[in-house]
């Protein structure tokens, strides 16, 4: 029960239109399940209709919302599923009680009207203010209302009661725990038999393991729970209203959070919380004989939520997929790729500067101070100087510019400590000469042991990264010339510090890394960028790309063209496939890949999941997500186990310079301790946009860019 | 301090004024010896290759070229250097250089089939110079070097070769222009002041087959001013910024020439050269500060360094023997060694320090040093202090690493055999000495031409 970025529907091919008209439609089906599959939304939508009452209503409540949208805002073009899932819940709520009639109908166009507009406004609020998801809030709020509203409308039940639905809410016959735990599926759309429940199951199998298995382990354990303190239970089994443990334990445990062992037990404790308040309101909504349809769950998962938000305690899901399974991968997959451990800043110099004290140094950085790192040059015998090192100037790092690695405010500058002669140190004047800068992401960056007078910034200053703040020197406690850099939270002389680490750095001349935790006698430098490699990978709005395929003597051509997607990424699509990108600097990067694993697109994302833009030929790694790589079965059992152990599996993907137009990539599938090569890519590039052929000799593929 | 027994060899009395060197506290030239070259003995080298032998330290070489890198990339990060192969284009030395991270700088066909031939990609060679014979300038063009013109008559051959293969050439070009230096090197190129590198520049972009990509200019050799340089990159970077404006495409790289200094005594300059040369420093300063402060947001032009001399000189020695040693009429003592100016081309421009190759007692003594050659002008140090050398004793010539074994003659002699000392002591042959038919296997004989012992019966 969450948006998915929808995408303006394409205009002038009508058969498209439809298509993507009816996707959208069944997706609205799908999010009840938290899911956008389509195949999901066809089932949920036929197992409405096996009442056709109950089908119809909720067909009817999406209707009207629609067309109050369309009445009220004309210009809207595009048709979110996410707005609808609610007016159609109520719908389904409606037709479960009273049959199709013109007052019927009446009640349900004015409940999914009103729960239209809750659900718009309630989003506003629960995004902006909580935090948190509106879930089924809306549905649960005005089906209650039309519940308590109806008991009074003697006209609706004389004429329209449906016979059969009013022993929905009280049927409780003895039944095993599979019977009830089927029918309960079936009851969060109204239709609480064991065809329906089956049916249902049956998707989610299919669908998600992950899912299957919170939803079973959610009801079971809700359940008996309540089944110990009721003392019954047979009958426990019976109750309907349990289908919220369902959702609870599938929300927390697979949704929201990122599917871990941290989320499976969260999962489950608020399934056991839950069973306090859902007992509650079964009591106190019983005095009224209406049905509390998904308030507990609501309730419990929006606290939940709002709590880790406020306690930041489990990592909740920022993009939502089709599956658990889906979420986990991208999750995994994006904190590998793009989110570094600690803080990232540049490197505070020009040239290959080698880190001669790293965290926890064996000389000063110590205690609070531990997280600092220093540079000095050494030259290929290992020598920080020339001659005896007797002055000054025979050091190599001495009088070198000294660059900021980030950009900010300077806040404090000291620059009249004297330099020291080699092999003494200022005990009293710890930092010696400093430059301390504001990082705007919310740390201050120290600079030290600069050369007396050499600071050529002034505080208050903005300074933009690489911009010169000043010479090498040897002030401070600083026995021989080294830049020292430091990370604090608090602009004070001796703050303590907060560990970092270095953003897109060239290690000992050989490799790329998007970022790099400091490490003892590692030598470090700046990419050098490159303009035209820069060119040749920054595909514009609208261009399109032709590629031929060929495969084992097949040939097929796509057609992709760059649009952008309404969260602002760029992609590459051919209507149906899509792969996201970013243009550096430094990397080109292709980001996130949804679609048939057999595609071109899948292939380009496998070949080259991301480029340094860089001039240094130097080999770099990347990691991919496993659905896109590995065969579909293999990847979702992965995917189960690796929910429970997060470093389970990996593909890593090796990429080295051949030449100036050539690139090689090699994938590494890694599963548990086994890692194995799975495909090598050669990759060509000419001076224009995108690699002009991609041939992979493991897997007999060769792909040509064609000209349009 | 010979042994009893042991016969002193007579030689006329003489009287010699008291000396002590040059009056000159830093001046380290006397006194001192070299007997080993990384760690190998002067002796056992010439034992086992010969003398005169010219010896190369690995070691030197690597370590001068990654300092070099090191220093000028703290600079300028985007800087690369391209071995200049005509300061010496030995296999093995440019070997080391391109191992080093170097690409190639050549100024001749020669120089450029050469470097093809070691492995060095076309793409990786910068072509420079005023004589591209057709044939070069076609394969530069098909390999895709880094061409820099030198005059209108290339630029027209250019725009043939990019119809013919009906592609675009990239191309750089030579300028020439005032760094406020003299002698101001004014023969290569097109000269910016005057406006002729403006005009060229419009004719190729007006011809439309070639594609201007960067700028050459190389103000002069051993440079003692660093701000001739930061003068010339200015210069340089103004004349590209002009034609980005003009014509939209900025430059990809500022190749600044080389030229910078060795510790090499220049003759007439007084100073020692620790002193007299400033450091390698104050270069990278001036020449990384101008560029790095020309630079425009995202784009970072690559500095391009054919330094040749700096980088190679002091990594060369040559070992030489003395052969004999004579008393001139005015008193002046000479020696005269295997090795002369035929290999020892600076020598006309630098005073080659010279030092015993192994421990010499006795009174040092302003000599004369000749060569072996039959010619007047052999005269390697027309004035150095030396102790007694008898006959055999080795000599170290130091530094000698640049253009002597590029421009060396085999006038009379053989040319002797270079070796490589690696880094770990071994000692590496990477040029064997001539023998006479490496001299003949070039010439013919017309048969009517033949000699014979009759010819000579009857004289």
């Amino acid at each position: 029960m969450k948006g998915f970025s929808a995408f303006p529907l394409p205009r002038g091919v009508p058969l498209e239109h439809i298509t993507e008209g009816l996707r959208r439609f069944f997706t609205i089906y799908a999010d009840i399940f938290f899911t956008n599959n389509l195949a999901i939304g066809v089932i949920i939508f036929c197992v409405t209709f096996f009442q056709p009452n109950v089908g119809t209503a909720g067909f009817a409540a999406i209707a009207f919302a629609y067309l109050f949208r369309r009445l009220t805002f004309p210009a809207a073009e595009s048709f979110e599923p996410f707005y609808y899932y609610n007016a159609l819940l109520v719908g389904l709520s409606i037709g479960a009680l009273f049959r199709i009639s013109p007052l019927t109908l009446l009640m349900i166009a004015a409940a999914a009207v009103f729960t239209f507009a809750l659900t718009v406004s309630l989003n506003s609020v629960f995004s902006r203010y909580l935090g948190i998801p509106i879930l089924s809030f809306p549905f649960a709020i005005v089906s209650s209302l039309c519940y308590l509203f109806a008991i009074r409308s003697t006209n609706l039940f004389v004429n329209n009661l449906l016979p059969h639905t009013s022993s929905t809410w009280s049927l409780a016959p003895t039944s095993p725990a599979v019977t009830g735990f089927l029918k309960t599926l079936g009851a969060i759309f109204f239709n609480d038999t064991i065809l329906a429940g089956g049916l249902i199951l049956l998707a989610v199998l299919l669908h998600s393991r992950i899912f299957f298995l919170l939803a079973a382990a959610g009801y079971s354990l809700g359940a008996l729970i309540i089944a110990h303190f009721y003392g019954a239970y047979t009958s426990t089994f019976a109750n309907l209203n349990y289908f919220n443990f369902i959702l609870i334990a599938v929300a927390l445990g697979g949704i929201f959070l990122i599917p871990s062992p941290r989320s499976y037990l969260t999962a489950l404790i608020a399934v056991a919380v839950s069973s306090i308040l859902l007992g509650a309101v079964e009591v106190f909504w019983a005095g009224f004989s209406i049905p509390i349809f998904t308030l507990p769950f609501n309730l419990i998962v929006g606290l939940f939520l709002h709590y880790f938000n406020i306690t930041g305690g489990a990592r909740r899901t920022i993009t939502f997929l089709e599956s658990p399974e889906a979420i986990l991968d991208h999750h995994i997959n994006y904190a590998a790729r793009f989110l570094p451990p600690h803080p990232a800043i540049g490197l505070p110099f020009s040239g290959e500067w080698t880190l001669s004290q790293a965290f926890d140094g064996e000389y000063t950085h110590k205690g609070p101070w531990r997280y600092g790192a220093d540079f000095l040059i050494r030259d290929s015998s290992g020598r920080e100087h020339s001659d005896n090192g007797t002055t000054l100037s025979d050091y190599y790092a001495f009088g070198k510019p000294v660059l900021a690695p980030v950009a900010g405010r300077v806040v404090k500058i000291v620059s009249d400590v004297e330099d020291n002669a080699p092999g003494e140190a200022n005990r009293a004047e710890n930092w010696g000469n400093t430059v301390l800068i504001w990082d705007e992401r919310g740390f201050y960056v120290k600079v030290a042991h600069l050369a007396k007078g050499s600071v050529s910034v002034t505080e208050g200053q903005f300074v933009a990264h690489g911009q010169k703040i000043g010479l090498c020197g040897n002030s401070g406690y600083s026995p021989m010339p080294h830049i020292h850099v430091q990370l604090q939270l608090s602009p004070e002389a001796n703050s303590p510090t907060i560990p970092f680490c270095f953003s897109n750095v060239v290690r000992d001349g050989i490799s790329f890394h998007s970022w790099l935790e400091p490490r003892r006698d590692i030598v470090l430098a700046s990419p050098i960028p490159s303009s035209s490699l820069r060119s040749s990978f920054s595909p514009l709005l609208g261009e399109t790309f032709l590629f031929e395929r060929t495969c084992r003597g097949r040939s097929t051509v796509g057609r992709f063209e760059v649009v952008l997607a309404p969260d602002g990424r760029n992609l590459l699509t051919d209507g149906e496939n899509k792969l996201f990108f970013h243009t550096g600097p430094p990397l080109f990067r292709f980001l996130d890949y949804s679609g048939d694993r057999r595609s071109i697109l899948a292939d380009l994302f496998r070949a080259l999941p991301s480029i340094p833009l860089i001039q240094n030929r130097v080999a770099w790694s990347d990691t991919l997500p496993i659905r896109p790589v590995i065969s579909r079965g293999t990847a979702e059992a992965v995917l189960l186990v690796q929910s429970f152990h997060h470093d389970f599996a990996r593909i890593h993907v090796r990429g080295t310079v051949e030449s100036d137009t050539l690139r090689h990539t090699k994938l590494y599938r890694r599963i548990g301790r086994r890692k194995k090569l799975i495909e090598e890519w050669t990759v060509t590039l000419d001076r224009r946009r995108l690699p002009s052929t991609l041939y992979s000799p493991t897997r007999d593929v060769l792909i040509r860019r064609l000209e349009p | 301090m010979s042994e009893k027994g042991e016969k002193k060899i007579y030689e006329k009395p003489m009287i010699l004024p008291q000396k002590i060197g040059m009056v000159n506290k830093y001046q380290t030239e006397m006194g001192r010896s070299t007997t080993e070259i990384d760690g190998v003995a002067v002796t056992t080298l010439l034992a086992e290759y010969g003398s005169p032998l010219f010896v190369f330290s690995e070691r030197a070489i690597r370590s001068q070229v990654s300092r070099f890198k090191k220093i000028f990339r703290a600079f300028y990060p985007n800087t690369q250097f391209a071995w200049s192969y005509k300061t010496n284009y030995l296999d093995a030395i440019c070997a080391l250089m391109h191992h080093e991270g170097s690409i190639a700088e050549v100024v001749s066909y020669f120089e450029y089939e050469k470097a093809r031939r070691l492995g060095v990609p076309g793409s990786k060679i910068i072509f420079n110079g005023p004589h591209k014979p057709p044939e070069a300038l076609e394969r530069a063009v098909r390999e895709e070097a880094l061409i820099n013109v030198d005059n209108f008559d290339e630029i027209f051959a250019l725009e043939e070769l990019a119809a013919k293969y009906n592609r675009p050439v990239r191309i750089g070009m030579r300028l020439n222009l005032d760094a406020g230096i003299y002698p101001q090197w004014s023969r290569f190129g097109f000269n910016l002041e005057s406006g002729q590198a403006l005009s060229a520049a419009r004719r190729i972009h007006q011809g439309g087959k070639l594609e201007l990509v960067g700028l050459h200019c190389h103000i002069g050799t051993f440079i003692l001013d660093p701000n001739a340089y930061a003068r010339q990159l200015n210069k340089m970077v103004d004349f590209g910024d002009a034609l980005e404006d003009d014509y939209g495409r900025p430059m990809e790289y500022y190749n600044i020439g080389g030229g910078l200094p060795s510790r090499s005594q220049l003759k007439g300059i007084y100073l020692a050269p620790d002193h007299a040369i400033p450091p390698i420093d104050d270069y990278a300063r001036a020449i990384g500060e101008a560029m790095l402060a020309r630079c425009k947001p995202d784009h970072s032009p690559k500095l391009y360094l054919e330094s040749g001399r700096a980088l190679i000189d002091e990594a060369g020695y040559l070992l030489t023997s003395v052969v004999g040693s004579k008393r001139l009429q005015d008193g002046k003592k000479t020696y005269i060694i295997d090795a002369g100016v035929n290999l020892l081309y600076t020598s006309h421009w630098y005073n080659i320090g010279v030092k015993p190759g192994s421990a010499i007692d006795g009174p040092a003594e302003d000599s004369i040093l000749y060569g072996p050659l039959c010619m007047n002008i052999d005269v390697v140090r027309d004035s150095i202090h030396l102790p007694p050398l008898p006959v055999g004793s080795p000599l170290v010539l130091h530094p000698v690493g640049a253009y002597n074994v590029t421009q060396w003659m085999q006038f009379i002699e053989y040319r002797p055999a270079i070796v490589l000392v690696s880094e770990d002591g071994t000692v590496e042959l990477i040029r064997r000495r001539e023998a006479l038919e490496d001299v003949t296997s070039c010439e013919s004989l017309p048969e009517r031409l033949r000699v014979s012992a009759d010819l000579f019966a009857n004289l």
